[in-house]
């Protein structure tokens, strides 16, 4: 048990949530989500959103279309379903829980020790 | 001087030295194989493979600029390999498994070794299956035909049509009876590429003529000195002996020379070579060693061979055209 695979392993908790929380601003190809994802620090290697977003779309979750770029050839633009939607507001709720839940677990663990 | 490829990535054509053409290849082999079992796997590889000729694209120009190994080392680095995806589903069991990434032991399978064959890669393939050093299969299986075992000659032919050959990597460390996970896989398609490389290279270097050579000197030293040894033994037997013992089926498809010896139930004819044979086979044996005389050589056999097996045909012919007229 090392802290390094302990922080990778939270990490990859909330990596679903972040990719639906990215999309739900606006809709976005693959490219812009990595940039967001890694000046969040979120992910080390790009390899890590790919899979990620195959089965998310797989779940119904997300939905693509091809859309023609200036430079280059058409990227896929990601969006989330309705499904995506219900699914994210979910996970916002129980991610509001969870850090209500280890704040209050912080807390009281330091008033003890005082 | 560098050798350059080009590549199409999702529609871009990139030139990319070969060096790092390989490294990319082997990259891409590799995911393939990791998610080989997922859903989607071809869907991850392209979108992969699209991402990569973005972070292409950003340092050189498509159809331009070379691609280079440091290049396409920094996008791998980017990317990630894949045992650093952070995948929800591997899930927290990997924990202590650590990056070794997935482990799958398969069962044992035979297969034919075709990577490191005489004939078929039958005798490579057992000797991986029971994991025992294949110079000892294939002496025993050159051996069992003088002992009067021929029947081993038929066991390997359908050994060789039956079993099917290790192509795939996966299929390869299952022949070897190794767990199938990437690093394996990555070590297994590295070693590939060497061999590949290698091979092309002497392809290069050597025009038809040559390649019976090469193939022969593409053999290690001990494999040589085990085809030698059998093919002396064989050769001996059939020039000074008194043929080689094959048992076939009474009565089937059997050679005219063959003389059926009186086991009763069970024929075993020995395959006799008339002298005309002999000599044919002494001139060959001269001609391979002897290389002047190659041209010669092969020439008198083709002569030889024309008239003993035009020789009856022409005398019947005669005798046919003397009844008619």
């Amino acid at each position: 048990m090392n802290v390094e695979n302990a922080k990778a392993q939270m990490r990859k908790g909330v990596l679903e949530y972040c990719i639906l929380s990215i999309l739900s601003d606006k809709d976005a190809y693959a490219s812009d989500v990595i940039n967001k994802l890694k000046d969040a620090k979120m992910i080390v290697v790009e390899g890590t959103l790919y899979p990620l977003l195959t089965r998310l779309k797989n779940a119904g979750l997300l939905s693509y279309r091809w859309e023609e770029s200036t430079q280059g050839p058409p990227r896929k633009y990601y969006a989330l379903t309705e499904l995506g939607k219900d699914f994210l507001k979910e996970l916002d709720n129980s991610w509001n829980e969870l850090v209500e839940a280890v704040q209050t677990i912080n807390q009281t663990t330091k008033v003890e020790q005082k | 001087m560098k050798k350059t490829v080009s590549i199409n990535l999702n529609g871009l054509v990139f030139y990319i030295d070969e060096d790092a053409y390989t490294r990319l290849r082997s990259y891409l082999d590799k995911l393939e194989a990791w998610f080989r079992n997922k859903d989607g796997a071809a869907e991850i590889i392209i979108d992969i493979e699209n991402r990569i000729a973005e972070l292409f694209e950003e340092k050189v120009q498509p159809g331009v600029g070379v691609v280079t190994l440091p290049m396409v080392e920094e996008v791998i680095k980017i990317m990630g390999e894949p045992e650093e995806f952070e995948d929800p589903d591997s899930g927290f069991e990997n924990e202590s498994a650590g990056t070794t990434g997935t482990y799958y032991k398969a069962p044992k399978r035979l297969y034919r070794d075709i990577d490191d064959r005489v004939f078929g890669g039958v005798c490579s393939g057992i000797a991986a299956y029971f994991n025992i050093d294949v110079v000892l299969v294939r002496v025993i299986f050159g051996i069992l035909p003088f002992v009067s075992v021929g029947v081993i000659i038929p066991v390997y032919i359908v050994l060789w049509i039956a079993v099917p050959p290790a192509v795939t990597t996966a299929q390869k460390l299952q022949m070897r009876g190794e767990p199938i996970n990437i690093s394996n896989i990555e070590k297994t398609i590295k070693d590939e590429y060497e061999d590949v490389k290698k091979r092309f290279s002497k392809i290069k270097d050597s025009d038809t003529y040559k390649k019976g050579k090469d193939f022969f000197s593409s053999m290690t030293k001990r494999d040589k000195t085990v085809m030698i040894v059998v093919l002396l033994l064989a050769g001996a037997a059939l020039l000074f002996g008194n043929g080689i013992h094959m048992p076939v089926l009474n009565g089937s498809f059997m050679p005219a020379n063959m003389v059926i010896l009186g086991h009763p139930g069970f024929a075993v004819p020995h395959i006799y070579l008339p002298g005309v044979v002999k000599v044919v086979l002494i001139l060959a044996l001269i001609a391979i060693f002897v290389k002047p005389l190659f041209k010669v050589l092969m020439y008198a056999i083709l002569i030889i061979l024309a008239l003993v097996l035009f020789f009856p045909l022409l005398i019947w012919l005669i005798g046919m055209l003397a009844i008619i007229f």
